[in-house]
Order: structure tokens, then sequence, then C-alpha cells
């Protein structure tokens, strides 16, 4: 793929990202759990990891989302955002490396890994911000089990998109 | 065309949902006492301890952050000044497994020990 073209895709997912963390920051959870946010947003890091775009490309993605996500909506610099900062990069690299180390996992597989790895790392974070980790692993398990079902819908956007732009071909 | 869905996902997604389903079950087979109070803590310090009923409020440099209440045996937090308000919507804890957590103020509301005092706290292996 020519590398503009690279380049030019992977700023219009960055913006998809973007306006997509906005707006997913208004959904409410179906439980108080605290600095945890959907995850839609990631649908552009999973797009960019499925093409093979690389893992830089990737963690490029989440952090200008998170980064730029959180300007926009005023949060940065608070515990929500460095979570989903963290977790959204640590995501954005596993899933990376695991397209091109691993080809026997497919889509749903990648984005699952990726939603278990980011939350994982934002309670590790939550727990590091509040000094006291037992309190928000109580909170772990639902998180994960939401993660799941959110992968879930994000690895089938995917593929869909994929079928439909025919992206099979090596790019 | 390339198959997408490949095999080890299902064995990925029912891991994960396993491990968290463990997770969830270890959690509600834990010893469940009733709490004798519970313990406020403010970005890891120790600002009160509450083992009386009534209302408490937490604050810090001056600026109200919220209040915990606690009464016959159960702690919620009454209101805060944070912007999610996820901790008031946590609403009552009622046994030692359970913590009210305000992420904003670096707030965790923490129970103390429980009715039968020779449990133990922390099972590791």
């Amino acid at each position: 793929m020519v590398k503009s073209k690279k380049l030019s895709n992977i700023s219009i997912l960055t913006g998809i990202a973007c306006a997509m963390y906005v707006v997913e920051s208004f959904i409410p959870l179906p439980m108080p759990l605290p600095g945890v946010r959907w995850g839609f947003s990631n649908l552009p890091v999973l797009l960019s990891a499925v093409l093979d775009y690389g893992v830089l490309s990737c963690a490029m993605i989440a952090f200008g989302k998170s980064f730029i996500g959180g300007l926009l909506s005023g949060r940065i610099a608070s515990a929500t955002f460095f979570m989903g900062l963290s977790g959204s990069i640590a995501s954005a690299l596993f899933m990376g490396w695991l397209k091109k180390h691993a080809p026997k996992v497919g889509t749903i597989g990648i984005s699952e890994l990726g939603a278990l790895l980011n939350n994982t790392v934002q309670i590790l974070i939550a727990g590091l911000i509040l000094g006291n980790s037992k309190a928000v692993f109580y909170y772990y398990p639902y998180l994960v089990l939401i993660g799941t079902v959110t992968a879930y819908l994000l690895a089938v956007v995917s593929n869909i998109f994929l079928r439909s732009t025919n992206h099979d071909a090596k790019v | 065309m390339a198959k997408r869905t490949k095999k080890y996902d299902i064995f990925i997604v029912a891991a994960i949902l396993l491990f968290a389903v463990i997770m969830i079950f270890l959690n509600l087979l834990l010893p469940q006492k009733g709490i004798i109070g519970v313990k406020v803590t403010v970005d890891g310090v120790l600002a009160v301890s509450i083992t009386q009923d009534g209302l408490y409020p937490v604050e810090k440099d001056g600026k109200h952050l919220l209040t915990v209440e606690f009464y016959q045996g159960k702690a919620r937090v009454k209101e805060s000044t944070c912007d999610n308000q996820i901790c008031v919507k946590t609403g009552w804890i009622s046994n030692t497994n359970q913590t009210i957590v305000c992420l904003p103020h670096k707030i965790v509301v923490e129970p103390i020990g429980g009715k039968n005092t020779d449990g133990v706290d922390i099972i590791t292996w």
C-alpha cells in the first residue's frame, strides 16, 4: 500500500476513534463502575490491527484517540483519562502483535484479548491511583464481562467492514 | 477469501468468560460478614474510621468532597461533589467483600472487620 494512503487511512481512523471516544463517555454503564468506559472507541484500533497496519499504527491511533478525545471531552489528567490511555495503548500494542505473530487467532480472538488486556490495565492503574487495589478488584470480573460483549460486537462490525470492502488482499 | 473467525477464537472467548465467572463466584463465596465499621481513605490516607451510625462529611483542604452514611451495619455515600456520581449510585454496602470507590476524589470506603472476629480477611496461596 502506498505510504501516503496508509497514513491518510490511519488519520481517518484516528478521527473516527476520537469522535467515538467523546460519544461513548455519554452512554451510561449498566452498573456503577468507577472510571470505566465502554470501549467502542477501540473499533478503529481493531480495524487497524486486522488490516495489518502494524503495531505502531495501532498504538498511534490509541494514543491519538485518548489524548484528543480527552482534550475534547475536557477530562484530561483525570483518573478516567489515565486509565483509558494506558489501557488503550497496551491493548493496541497487543492486538497489533497478535495479528502479526499469531495468525491462528481470528478477529474475534484479537478483539477479546485486546479488551481483556484493556480492562486489566485499567484496573491496575485505578488501583495505583487510589493507593488501594483490593477495592477495585471487586469490579474487575464485571468489567471483563462487559468487555467481552463489547469486544464481540466490535469484531462483528470489523468483519462486516472487511467483507464489504474486500480487504483480503495484502495491504 | 480467508476465513476470519478461526478455531482458537471460541476457546479464547470461553476462557475469558470462565475467568470472569470464576472471579465473581469466588467473590460471592467468600464469607460474607456483616460489617462493624468502615474506614474512609482519601488518596490512600485514612480520613475517618466509622463505627457509629450517622452522617460523616469528608473534606480535603477545606473542600467538602462527599458524605458517608453509616446506619445499622450498612454504609453508603449519601452525596458527593464528583461529576460522575458513581459512588452515590453504588448505594449501600453490607458485607466485607464490597467497597465504594469515588475515583475523581480518590476516596475509598472500605469495611473494617466482621461480626465473627475469628474470620480471615485475605487468603493467599
